[in-house]
């Protein structure tokens, strides 16, 4: 391994844990609950823990980032719902 | 009717008395022959220019805010094996000064990432990506606490 690919992994690893991270801190706001948001988090990260191609993980860390959107989206519209509750009886 | 003009002289006294104590406090100096407002200024001479009270000490600001005290080393020690005896997946038996994270206490690095976000809720500190590789035992963290909140034994 050269040193430059070196250098590319240690970076991957800190992009995947921050990654990590920032799904935890979002997951902390999750409707059915910390624990199960942190329990599935934690299982889809452990299902690639073996990926060694630097274009799959930039593609699972892609996806990873777009949970984080969805996530995001999900806790708006929950506020808008919230919001609308309060102005209309349903 | 009248009641609104007696309201409206009133008004312009007490703005024309607002004037006049501003003027005054602004004009030290008594010179009968200075023209305020086109008046002449002795005829304002009833009136004293304000006392400006001047403490003679020096009042010394001391605010400390919410400035905790000094942490020690033991603080920081019992609040972090608190912290790892409440995470669900730590065995509160096995946690000591000395273990580690990975070997002894059977996590995996991504707990050690929650342990890092945990430990940075607790003390309100940011601890970034080179210096969380760091932490692998216990001790690391203190260690690592110590430095940022500047502890000396």
């Amino acid at each position: 391994m050269t040193q430059l690919q070196q250098l590319a992994s240690v970076n991957m690893k800190f992009a995947v844990k921050t990654l990590y991270k920032n799904l935890i801190f979002l997951g902390r706001e999750y409707p059915k609950g910390e624990k199960y948001f942190r329990d599935r988090c934690h299982q889809a990260f452990m299902k690639n823990k073996d990926m060694t191609d630097p274009e799959k993980i930039k593609e699972l860390i892609g996806r990873g980032e777009y949970v984080m959107k969805e996530l995001e989206a999900l806790y708006m519209l929950r506020k808008y719902r919230a919001l609308k509750k309060r102005y209309y009886a349903e | 009717m009248a009641a609104v003009c007696r309201i409206r002289t009133v008004l312009q006294k007490a703005a024309a008395l607002q004037r006049l104590t501003s003027v005054v406090v602004k004009t030290a100096p008594r010179c009968s022959s200075t023209l305020v407002n086109n008046r002449p200024y002795h005829s304002f001479n009833c009136i004293k220019p304000l006392d400006v009270v001047r403490p003679s000490v020096a009042v010394t600001c001391l605010r400390h805010y919410a400035d905790l005290p000094q942490l020690t080393f033991d603080q920081i020690e019992a609040r972090t094996l608190n912290l790892l005896k409440l995470f669900d997946k730590v065995d509160p038996d096995k946690v000591t000064v000395s273990s580690h994270f990975i070997d002894d206490m059977g996590l995996d690095s991504l707990d050690v990432v929650e342990i890092v976000m945990a430990i940075e809720d607790e003390f309100g500190v940011e601890i970034n990506d080179e210096e969380a590789e760091k932490i692998l035992t216990v001790k690391d963290a203190i260690e690592l606490l110590g430095d940022k909140f500047d502890v000396v034994e």
